[in-house]
């Protein structure tokens, strides 16, 4: 089970006429992992994954699913798909609707509707099993998105934006229940979202994606630690007077402050940087308050490769 | 396995009370309004039984070809399949249905062969509803009656033919047009097209000379389902077929007379149909003809819809 991976993409490319959409993007997803897709509005999260899916044809490159080349039937059995905008047939009980797509992918009729029904139980939508979806509000027909994504026992889960129109409770629900998911049935999971931090708890490991192209790609914990690197934080009782006077300093690369009023500085040389930052501090009469290294949030490597993508 | 489910949604789609009421209605309507003028026309005409029998089995034949097997039938079929695939595109149902491990193919061809089932147990209902609505309508007498119902499954496999015909066509414009109500706006008028385009065109046309030397027949679509239709009407009225002279509407629409529509004999006030079969090709070179377009439009329905780009 280690080490095999689940998705894997080479220079895969899709245009929308002159529009490149997805540029010879290169994504490796680990199998048993929860892997987060992100980038802005725009950036091409959906089409790689219409692409993933088997609902849009490749211009170039190739995709895998399980080895299996993308599109084809093999790599669809492995995938659960929830589209970004779920539609649904509009005069069909959810319980019907769940039958029916499990039926699609060639479960039998017993076996499809228990099934159905533990999924209903299982995203809380049992009550309205023998409602019309016609009638569900946006955050239910999202959770019937899922159990439909999920009723013919896929090995993978590819959802977009799951939680792009539920309220905050329901969306923490969601990603707990998803969350469980790998342990319990080895299930892999790929899911998209524009909001960085709020898939932080859920994921080990991320793509970041900005026009098409892959910005980062790593697993969580080595993408802290890079980005972390070098970077210092330091609060004291005249950050000005102390900016002042490291202003220009050998050891300092960058230097800013923010709006809790933290300096975050990045240097090549911690030695250095610390005696330079005790010297200011005299100086200046100030009083130190804090000096260490940066606590570094997936928001901050959002931000900051998101930066230098914008660069290029 | 999938391939079961989309037959079953299929025809659940399509049974549902509003369009089958509305589908029954137009079926039976004309044929109820034309069996109310053979009433009057047969109590007036003081026919001897036998022909009382006659009258009724050709007219039956008659509106059948034109209407109930014909035009109504055809507008079922491409109602049915025209929004098959262009409506769950521009629904985006489309995408979740291509995302599970179904071949595309399959997705097409269960709809295709669900529309087919519905059709074809549409049309029995509307004959047999028909039958014993005349048997009502009409002064019928038991043999007459049989003789009807044993003019059905003729009439149903025939219906057949028109059925894959226009199913086939129709899924071929759903595949490729998102748009529901454009793809039925051509399909319908594709109806008026293969069945009208014999009687429009004699009108440019002119001689039968022309139509003949042209080969005009080969693309003359209501020439074709009438060739094909010439051996189950000539089974449903026991196996003769009648000279032309006896044939009352079906003669012009069908064009399988010899200058049966052709404007020259029109024109003539002293005009007789010679009553003779064209026979420019046989009737199973029409089945087969017809068979090669429905092939065609199924290729062409499948193809466009793996090549599709869905979402
Ligand atoms: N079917 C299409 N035809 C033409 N252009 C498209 C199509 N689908 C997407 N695009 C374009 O491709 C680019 C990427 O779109 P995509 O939907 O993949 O972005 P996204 O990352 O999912 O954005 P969002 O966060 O808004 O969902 C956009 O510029 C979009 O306008
Ligand atoms: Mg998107």
């Amino acid at each position: 089970m280690a080490n095999e991976v689940m998705i894997e993409t080479k220079g895969l490319t899709k245009k929308f006429g002159k529009l490149l959409a997805v540029d010879s993007l290169d994504v490796k997803v680990q199998k048993g992992v929860i892997h987060g897709f992100v980038g802005p509005n725009g950036a091409g999260k959906s089409t790689t994954i219409k692409l993933l899916v088997g609902a849009l044809r490749r211009t170039s490159g190739n995709g895998f699913i399980k080895g299996y080349p993308i599109g084809s039937v093999d790599a669809r059995r492995a995938i659960g798909y929830s589209p970004e905008r779920p539609s649904f047939y509009k005069d069909w009980t959810a319980f019907d609707y769940l039958v029916h797509m499990a039926a699609l992918s060639g479960i039998k009729t017993d076996e499809a509707e228990r099934r159905s029904q533990d999924l209903l139980d299982w995203l809380e939508l049992s009550d309205f099993a023998k409602a019309k979806v016609g009638g569900f509000s946006a955050g239910m027909k999202q959770r019937l998105s899922i159990a439909q994504a999920m009723s013919h026992k896929p090995e993978l889960l590819v959802l977009d934006e799951p939680t792009a129109n539920l309220d905050p409770e329901g969306r923490m629900s969601l990603l707990q229940k998803l969350k469980s998911l790998p342990q319990e049935q080895g299930v892999t999971i790929f899911i998209s979202s524009h909001i960085l931090s709020e898939l932080e708890f859920l994921i080990d490991s991320v793509t970041l994606i900005n026009k098409g192209r892959t910005v980062a790609e790593d697993s969580v914990k080595v993408m802290k630690e890079e980005i972390a690197l070098n970077r210092y934080v330091l609060n004291t009782s005249n950050n000005k007077a102390v900016m002042k006077a490291l202003q220009g300093h050998a050891a300092i690369q960058r230097m800013e402050l923010d709006n809790d009023g933290s300096i975050h500085i990045s240097s090549p040389d911690m030695g250095q940087l610390q005696s330079a930052v005790m010297e200011a501090v005299t100086k200046t009469g100030s009083l130190l308050k804090y000096f260490g290294e940066e606590q570094v949030k997936l928001e901050d490597i959002y931000r900051s490769t998101m930066d230098q993508g914008k660069d290029k | 396995m999938g391939f079961k489910a989309v037959v079953r949604k299929t025809l659940i789609d399509l049974t549902g009370w509003k369009r089958t009421t509305i589908l029954l209605l137009l079926g039976l309507l004309v044929p109820i309004i034309i069996g109310i003028s053979w009433r009057f026309h047969l109590r007036d005409a003081g026919l001897s039984p036998d022909m009382t029998t006659f009258y009724i089995l050709k007219s039956f034949v008659g509106i059948s070809f034109i209407w109930t097997s014909g035009f109504f039938l055809a507008f079922a079929a491409v109602t049915s399949a025209a929004g098959a695939i262009s409506k769950e595109s521009s629904d985006g149902t489309l995408l979740t249905l291509v995302s599970k491990p179904i071949a595309r193919r399959q997705i097409v061809l269960g709809k295709f062969t669900g529309i087919v089932i519905h059709a074809l147990l549409m049309i029995t209902v509307i004959y047999l509803m028909q039958a014993v609505i005349l048997w009502f309508l009409l002064p019928v007498e038991a043999p007459t009656f049989g003789a009807l119902l044993l003019a059905i499954p003729w009439m149903i496999l025939y219906s057949l033919l028109v059925i894959l015909v226009f199913t086939s066509i129709s899924l071929a414009l759903s595949s490729l047009i998102d748009n529901q109500v454009v793809t039925t706006v051509l399909a319908c008028g594709m109806i008026f097209f293969v069945f009208l385009f014999g009687s429009i065109s004699v009108m440019f046309i002119r001689t039968s000379q022309t139509y003949e030397e042209n080969h005009l027949y080969m693309i003359d679509g209501s020439y074709q389902f009438g060739n094909a239709f010439a051996p189950a009407l000539e089974q449903a009225l026991g196996g003769e077929m009648l000279p032309a002279q006896e044939l009352g509407e079906i003669k012009g629409f069908a064009g399988i007379f010899k200058g049966g529509r052709i404007g020259e004999y029109y024109s003539s006030s002293d005009y007789q149909y010679p009553g003779e079969l064209a026979n420019y090709v046989t009737p199973a070179v029409s089945v087969i003809l017809l068979m090669v377009l429905v092939a065609g439009s199924l290729t062409v329905a499948v193809l466009t819809t793996e090549r599709k780009d869905v979402g």
